[in-house]
Parts: C-alpha cells; sequence; structure tokens
C-alpha cells in the first residue's frame, strides 16, 4: 500500500477517532497523521464541531410513561391471545363463549389504562371500533403534547365525534377515526393540528 | 453488565417488572434512534414498541457476542427497515430505498430550506436531508459514540460500507450546513 493510499484509510478514520473508539494501533495511526497532515488536523476541527453540535441538538426527549403503558397493554394483550388459543384447542365447543371474554378482558384493560370512562365518553375508550363504524370515516395519527392532560385530549376528541382506533402509544401517540359532518370534513385536520393539546397531527390510510 | 445480564434473565422468567426497568434504561436509546431512522414521532415510537416486544418474547436469545446496546440497535433498525417497507405512507423516495451505496443529493440550499441561519436546528435540518442510510452512520458515530465495527453488526453491514457511507454522508452534510451557517462555510 502506497504511503497516499494509507493516509486516504487514516482519513477515513477521523470520525472514530473523533468519538474515542479506534483501537490503540489505529489511534496511533491517526495521531501520526495528523501531525504530518494540515488537512487532517482542519478535518478533524470540523468534525470535532460536528459531532458536538450533533450531541447538543439531536437531545430527544425519553419516552415516558405512555410508552410503557402501552408496552404493558400490548404483552397482556398477547398473554391473553395466547390463552384464548390453548383454551380454544384444549375445548373446541367453548369457543364463541371465550372469544367474547377476551374481547371484553382486552376492553376493559384499554378502558384502565387509558383512565376509567366518564358517562359522556364510551365511545373513546375500548377496543378497536368495528370495521362497519369505520366505514366512511377517515383516520389520523396524533402525537399528544407533552404537556397536555388526557382529559384535555378527550374533550378534542369528544367535541369532533372521534373514536380511539389504537394508543396511546410511546410519546402519546393514539390514532383515531372521525367522521365529520360534511361541512367540517375539510377543517378536522387543522382543528387537531392547531389545538394546544396536540403537537402534530396527520391523516393516515385507512387500510 | 451484570445488571442487565440479571434483568434479562427476569424477562425470560416473565418478569414484568424486569422488563419495565430494562424499558425505562434503554427505551431513549430505541426510541431515538427510530426517530433518526424514520424521521418520524409516531413510526419511531410504533418501532420502539416492537422493539420492547422483541426483548419481552426473545431475551433468550441473546447470546452475549455483542453489547446490549448493539443488539438493541440492530433490532430497531431491522424493525424500522420493516416499517420504511410496508409504509405506503412515506413519499421520499430515498426512504424506500435501502440501497447502501446510495448517495442521495441533499436538495438543500437557503431558498429551498425552511430554516434561517438563527435558528438552532440547522443540524436536524441537514441530516433529515440525507438518505436514511446515511442518516443512521452519523447519529451512531456523533451521537450514539458507536464504533465502525459496531455500527456495522448494528447495521449488518461490512465495516468498509460503514467508512463509505459515512465519507458520503459528511461530505453531503458540510455542504448543506456550509450553505446555511456561516460558520461551517
Amino acid at each position: 500500500m502506497t504511503d497516499s493510499n494509507n493516509d486516504v484509510n487514516l482519513m477515513a478514520l477521523l470520525p472514530w477517532y473523533v468519538n474515542g473508539t479506534l483501537s490503540d494501533d489505529e489511534r496511533l495511526a491517526v495521531e501520526a497523521l495528523l501531525q504530518r497532515s494540515a488537512e487532517a488536523r482542519a478535518t478533524l476541527e470540523v468534525l470535532q464541531t460536528l459531532q458536538a453540535d450533533i450531541k447538543a441538538e439531536l437531545q430527544e426527549p425519553a419516552p415516558g410513561e405512555l410508552g410503557w403503558k402501552r408496552l404493558q397493554k400490548s404483552i397482556r394483550g398477547q398473554s391473553n391471545q395466547t390463552q384464548l388459543s390453548k383454551t380454544q384447542r384444549d375445548r373446541p365447543i367453548l369457543n364463541r363463549f371465550l372469544a367474547a371474554a377476551a374481547v371484553l378482558i382486552i376492553a376493559l384493560q384499554a378502558g384502565l389504562l387509558l383512565k376509567p370512562p366518564t358517562d359522556t365518553t364510551p365511545q373513546l375508550l375500548g377496543t378497536k371500533p368495528g370495521i362497519e363504524q369505520l366505514e366512511g370515516a377517515q383516520l389520523y395519527r396524533l402525537v399528544i403534547a407533552p404537556d397536555a392532560t388526557w382529559s384535555e385530549v378527550e374533550a378534542l376528541l369528544l367535541g369532533l365525534n372521534a373514536q380511539l382506533v389504537e394508543g396511546p402509544s410511546a410519546m402519546g401517540v393514539v390514532t383515531i377515526a372521525v367522521k365529520p359532518p360534511e361541512a367540517q370534513a375539510a377543517t378536522v385536520l387543522e382543528q387537531l393540528n392547531e389545538h394546544p393539546a396536540i403537537e402534530h397531527a396527520q391523516a393516515v390510510l385507512n387500510e | 453488565m451484570d445488571e442487565d445480564k440479571a434483568l434479562l434473565d427476569a424477562i425470560i422468567a416473565r418478569q414484568e417488572s424486569a422488563l419495565e426497568s430494562f424499558y425505562r434504561k434503554y427505551s431513549g436509546l430505541v426510541y431515538s434512534f427510530a426517530l433518526r431512522t424514520l424521521k418520524n414521532p409516531v413510526d419511531a415510537s410504533e418501532v420502539m414498541n416492537e422493539v420492547m416486544l422483541e426483548v419481552w418474547n426473545r431475551a433468550s436469545s441473546f447470546a452475549y457476542k455483542s453489547s446490549i446496546k448493539t443488539w438493541l440497535l440492530s433490532i430497531t433498525h431491522h424493525k424500522a427497515v420493516d416499517m420504511v417497507r410496508r409504509n405506503v405512507r412515506h413519499d421520499h423516495e430515498d426512504e424506500t430505498e435501502i440501497d447502501p451505496e446510495s448517495a442521495d443529493q441533499l436538495s438543500c440550499s437557503i431558498e429551498q430550506g425552511e430554516i434561517s441561519s438563527e435558528n438552532s436546528g440547522h443540524i436536524r435540518y441537514c441530516m433529515d436531508g440525507l438518505g436514511m442510510a446515511q442518516r443512521q452512520v452519523i447519529y451512531l458515530t456523533f451521537f450514539e459514540g458507536c464504533s465502525y465495527p459496531e455500527i456495522a453488526a448494528t447495521l449488518d453491514i461490512p465495516e468498509g460500507t460503514v467508512k463509505t457511507r459515512m465519507m458520503h454522508a459528511k461530505k453531503l452534510l458540510l455542504a448543506c450546513l456550509g450553505r446555511l451557517i456561516p460558520k461551517w462555510d
């Protein structure tokens, strides 16, 4: 290998010299390059600034309690499904009864994880809406603002006559179905995005 | 590592409290990498949930040949790629194309940019202009502090490819920043 090729290879290692993860041999070779090459020193300086800026700017808020609740719901739902499958294999005659019971359990879990339902919000809580309920509805995914309360979100969804399809997810993501009166259809996304309890809303395909 | 091993053993024994501790320790790592990969908080949170479910269901498959961090980042990468492939909503060509050698061109200029030079979002903006594969290498190197062998293991690519992606990504990123921020010019 020529010296020139070797220097090109060492220049390629500079990003990992900056983050301190090179092996001892590699580190010493790069340091020798830095001593003899002004170009390498200039690149090093740029990469050090880049690393500092990336670390400062790309800090994301860690997913919080909602993410854990969502995960709990997933693992418990999985467990319920497994138990149901086993029982179905053992006692096929009870299939319909057990399926209904499992749906009820999942519905209760979903309700408990979100918030105990109030008299005015039965359509927001529980299991996914049936296919017939979603026909003609538009789905939206919402990222709930970090400082919003669930009651604010609930009030917004009630105002739109929306149904909860999925969530809340990590970072407070929910999917909702909205079938607004024709006159309001065009403004739903706008209303969602402008609401202080919603950080971001987007329409999604109803798969 | 001992603490993590104890957590994984407890997860294998189906102790939900162990999964909760594991989640609280690693969800930030998983979510941030998913977010930088997918550029979408909705999809990133879905991927994070899938990754943690995989830990719950398949913790026994972890053979301690790599660090837990590399293992988690690798699962996150594969789940994110699956998400990109099945997500018909994505409208960015560069995200549906997972060609490791693709050198996406940044359409980043002051005229097209959504940020001003005073805006501190310049790094995020220019990184979002990179292709997914290049963005991941930059993020894993400079934010997560991964070595290039760790990145190769995470993304399941040769070490030489990591260096090639870094070279292209660095060039595009610095070109974009140079157009936006005086200090990078």
